[in-house]
Order: structure tokens, then sequence, then C-alpha cells
């Protein structure tokens, strides 16, 4: 490692860091990963994530054998819990992962195309897709398609992309008046250099710091889709129609509804303090 | 065949902008021709059209920016006419522009090693040049526009270096890659006077050694005398005089010329002169006839409703001058 690169890095931690809030944000993400990859490790009974049945153990309320107490099958909620983690990131990383490049290039194309057709094109599909309320367009697209998880990812990739789009867009359509593109253009380079080399390292900051806060939100979305029955279904558990299946025994049996949301309030409150800091690594302000 | 001879022809180029729905007629008619290996000047007020002509050249007009008509030829092509892929070719090899403010032409996240072995790269691509050979191109030009430590400058990025330093980048940058046509839109007008008259050397020389051909642009008619062979005048959109540098500075005969060389400082120091009255005219609604007529001194009748064509003053220069052409014009 380079001295400057090594520089860089204590540099940015430094700025990651300043609060004390992110490195909290940091811990927990770091440990919910840990917990998600060997849930089958952990999990006291790995058996309890798919249909099983125990009649005997029903209904048992938090104890040190069941910390988080048992379901109305009788299944361990701790267990089922630290299986569903892996399908919770899997959504937060895979939406994102998709609806970014899509996103990021059809904003490139219309920011740099701009006044032209190309961009009262794209923009205007943008903006259909941003007209509609982000829920209501998910749950209609997850509706229409078989209600699993994969489905579910990919009604939110559908809604989530606009908004990278429009991010982009903006950017890049102040960036592309700037003489370095001119500058760019004039030397010859090409569409795929000014889109890579030019208008990519400008745009990145933006792009990273809004999809670190954007992944608890995927998340709530994709734990609202579950809860709505159109995300995972039973048996497998899912945050969402763990909470779902919790509801309908409220108050009396509180540990099956409070423990899947107190996890979702912690991955989302982890991801967006991670997200802060990284805002401040760039500068970005966050929201 | 005259072209042959020619880098680059301007034949009646009329540029129009469309601002918030109105049309202002910019170029009317610009007429330009730089032969191989020679350099030639334009000079003008501001926002006489000398930057738009530079840009549509190159094809990086701004976006509300129309050609109305015309043609440039670049060793013959038109360049308004050119496909993607010739118009690519023809800026990473043919024709290099130095900005009017390069300060803002270095990408801010991208150290200024990447950017320049970039463009170089492009520039000389038919020269299989391995990196290293670039780099010591780079280092070169770097210290040809006496940039001390040009390794350390290479290193680093574009906002540790100060406007006058980038200003030399860009410069070192756009010269180090030996296109065939440079436009030298008012190179080192921010520099320091030493350093830009050891600019204006240099292209000087480039042009001498390796046979390049220069447009330069700039309102400093000192410049214009120093390292150009021919000069182009221009008033608002259009060309109204031009011809052999010596001799339309020996002579000027548009109203327009000798007003401008008027208004230079006199380093005797006979006091500040009287300028020319009045301002560019409205791009909205130009005057119908000569440009220049609201502000002309000379200006006859006829000026006011018809465009003045070319007369022949001596054998290397014209005028565009109804005043000049029936022998009323007489500088002082």
């Amino acid at each position: 490692m380079t001295p400057e690169r090594k520089e860089s890095i204590v540099r940015n931690w430094y700025k990651f860091s300043a609060g004390g809030a992110s490195v909290v944000g940091l811990i927990i993400v770091i440990v919910i990963i840990i917990l998600a990859i060997f849930a089958p490790i952990i999990a006291p009974y790995p058996e309890d994530a798919g249909a099983v049945v125990k009649f005997s153990e029903s209904k048992l309320p938090p104890s040190s054998k069941h910390l988080m107490g048992t379901d109305t099958m009788g299944r361990d909620v701790f267990s089922r819990l630290l299986f569903s983690l892996k399908g919770t990131l899997l959504m937060g990383v895979l939406v994102l992962a998709i609806s970014v490049p899509i996103g990021f290039i059809v904003g490139v194309l219309a920011g740099y195309y701009r006044d032209t057709w190309i961009e009262t094109v794209l923009m205007r599909i943008v903006d259909i897709f941003l007209s509609v309320p982000a829920l209501v367009l998910a749950l209609a697209i997850a509706s229409i398609m078989e209600p699993n998880l994969r489905n579910s990812m990919i009604a939110i990739t559908i809604m989530w992309w606009p908004w990278y789009a429009r991010l982009t867009f903006g950017v890049v359509s102040s960036l592309r008046t700037e003489n370095y593109i001119t500058y760019a253009e004039l030397t010859g380079a090409g569409l795929g250099h000014i889109i890579v080399k030019e208008f990519l390292p400008n745009t990145i900051d933006q792009i990273l710091t809004k999809m670190t806060l954007d992944i608890g939100y995927v998340i709530i979305m994709g734990a609202t889709l579950s809860f709505a029955g159109l995300g995972e279904q039973p048996p497998i558990p899912a945050l969402g129609n763990m909470i779902n299946d919790g509801v309908k025994f409220l108050p009396d049996m509180w540990w099956l509804t409070i423990f899947p949301a107190v996890t979702i309030i912690l991955i989302v409150l982890g991801f967006n303090l991670v997200g802060d800091g990284v805002g401040n690594i760039f500068n970005v302000e966050g929201n | 065949m005259e072209t042959n001879n020619n880098i680059l022809e301007i034949k009646d180029l009329s540029v129009s902008y469309t601002v918030a729905n109105v049309v202002t007629h910019v170029l009317e008619k610009v007429n330009l021709t730089v032969p191989k290996g020679k350099s030639v000047g334009l000079v003008g007020e501001s926002g006489c059209g000398k930057t738009t002509t530079m840009r549509a050249i190159l094809g990086v007009l701004p976006s509300n920016a129309n050609i109305e008509s015309g043609e440039i030829l670049f060793n013959g092509t038109d360049v308004l006419k050119m496909p993607y892929n010739q118009l690519q070719e023809f800026r990473q090899t043919g024709a290099g522009l130095i900005f009017q403010d390069p300060s803002s032409a270095l990408n801010p996240v991208i150290s200024i090693k990447k950017q320049f072995l970039t463009s170089l790269k492009y520039a000389h691509k038919d020269k299989n040049y391995s990196s290293a050979q670039l780099y010591d191109k780079a280092i070169e030009a770097l210290n040809a526009v006496s940039l001390a430590d040009p390794k350390r400058i290479m290193n680093s990025f574009p906002f540790q270096l100060s406007g006058g330093m980038r200003q030399r980048v860009c410069i070192a940058m756009t010269l180090a890659g030996e296109k065939e046509l440079l436009l030298a839109d008012e190179p080192g007008t921010a520099l320091d006077v030493t350093i830009q008259d050891q600019i204006l050397r240099l292209i000087k020389n480039l042009v001498e050694t390796l046979d390049l051909s220069v447009i330069m642009v700039t309102h400093s008619l000192g410049v214009i005398r120093q390292v150009t062979t021919e000069v182009n005048v221009m008033y608002a959109g259009s060309i109204v005089e031009g011809g052999d540098t010596h001799q339309v500075f020996e002579h000027p005969s548009h109203p327009y010329t000798i007003a401008l060389m008027d208004c230079l400082p006199k380093l005797t120091g006979t006091g500040i002169s009287e300028g020319i009255p009045g301002r560019i005219p409205d791009y909205d609604h130009p005057p119908a006839g000569c440009r220049f007529y609201p502000r002309c001194t000379y200006a006859l009748d006829r000026c006011k409703s018809e465009v003045p064509g070319k007369t022949i003053v001596e054998d290397d220069h014209w005028v565009a001058c109804f005043a000049a052409e029936e022998g009323k014009v007489c500088p002082k």
C-alpha cells in the first residue's frame, strides 16, 4: 500500500467516524451481516426455519431456552429471525445493485443529451414512474406476479431506478456545460470515455451516499411487501411475514411482533448511520 | 486546386443562437482561410463572435446554437457534414483548441497525469507511442510552458494548482498534441506578460518546426502583429477587413480597424484615447446594412441598407466598406 493510499484511508476514516454515530451504525451492520451469514450455526433450532410443528412448545414467552419466545406452531422466534436476515439484506443489496446502474445510465444519457429528444423521452418515462406513489406501484407490480422473494425484488427495482436516473440527471446536466466535458469532446473522446471517465467520478459521491441511505428504505419496502403477503411465502421466514403472523396475537403474545419489528428498525438505523458517515466522507448532505 | 494549400476554409458561415425563443444572429457570412503552415489572426471586440467561430470549427457549439448556412472545409472535407466517427478522428488528430478559460477545463477529480496521458493517447494514436514515451512528451511540454517541477504537477489534482498553472497545463496539453491545426482562443490572457510572451514564442516555434497552422484569436493587436502572417478583423459577427498582417497594419482601411488601433494605449503616454463610441449592436435586430454603421464616423447613406462587399486595397489586403471603396477613409 502506498503512503498516499494509506493517508487517504486514514483521512476518510476520520471523516466517517466524526461524531461516533456512524461507527455505531457500522458495528450494527457488521453484526447483522455476520448473523445473517452464520445463521445455520448460531441458530439454536435451525430446523425451525422450515415447516415444523411442535405443539408442546407453542406460544412460549421469551426465556433462557427460547430467547425470543416461540410462535403458534412452537417454532423458536430467534432462530427464524436469524434465517430471515439473509433475505432481508439480499433484498437491499440486489435491488440497489440492479437499479443503480440502470438509473445511472438513463440519467447520464438524458443529462448528456439535454435539450434533445433523448432527454425528453427518457425523463418523461422516469416522470411516469415517479408520479405513482412508490409503495402503490410496488404493490401493483408484485401482485400481478407470483409472490416470492425474487419477484418482490423485481417489483422494488422497477420502482427504485427512476430515483437514481433523476439524481444522475441533475448532476450530469449541470456538469454538461463544464469546460472539461467540452475539452474531453475536443480531444476526441468517445461517449463511453465521457460517461465512465468524466461523469462517473463526478457523480459517484452522490450516488454512493444515496445508496447507503437507500438500503434501509429498500429493506422497509421489502418488509412491507412481505407483510402484505407479496414477499417470501411461509413457512420460509421473512421479517415482514413474521410480523404479519404475530399481529393477530397482539398484545398477548407481543414477542411475535416486537422482535422482528425491532430488528427492522435496527437494520435501517444501522444503514442510515453508515450512510451519514459516507456522506461526510464526500461532503454530501444526507436526507 | 486551391484547397490543397489551405488547411481550413470557412465559407459563408452563419450561426445564430436561440435564447428564450428569440433568434440572435451572431455570425453573419464569415469567410476565413488558413493556409497550411501559416498563423492567421482573428481580432475583434469582446462578443463579436470570435469564440463562436472557434467552437463552430470543432463542432462544440452550445446546444442552443444553430448553424444556418456555410461550410467549414478542413483539408477539403466539410466538418459540419462529417459523420460522428470522422468528426472524432478530426478532433483527435486534426485540430486542437486552447480554451479562453482553461482553468475549468480540467476534470477536478482526476489527476493531471491521467488527463494529460489520455489526451496525448488520442492525439498520437497512430504513432504507437508507449506510455513512457507519452509521459516524457508530457513532461517536456510542461517544461516548455515553464512550469517548475513538472513531475509533481503530473501527480497533482487540478485544485492543487493555481489558476495560471492550470492554464499552462491546458496549453501544454494542447500543444503536446501536435495537431495539424491549432486554435488558440486568447492564449495566456490571464498570464503575466513574460510567460505570455514565452507561450507565443512557443506557438510560433511550433508553427515553424512542425509546420502547424494556427488561428490566433485575441483582442491584442500587439500579439497579432508579433505572431501572425495574416489577420482578419471581426466586427459583430462578420469579418470586415483582412489580409497580410503587415499591409493591414500599415494601411488599415476599415473605419473599425482604424478606431481599434487608435484605442491602443501608447507607451508615449499621450493620454487615453477616445475609444469607439457606442457598443456592439443588438444581435436580435442587427442593422440591415453594414453592422458597424451606427458607430461609424465615415458612414454614408447606403451603409444603412446595403451590406458592403469586398474591396481590394492592396494585392493581399481587402476591406468590406463603402466609404473605403470610395476612397473616403483616410487613417490619421
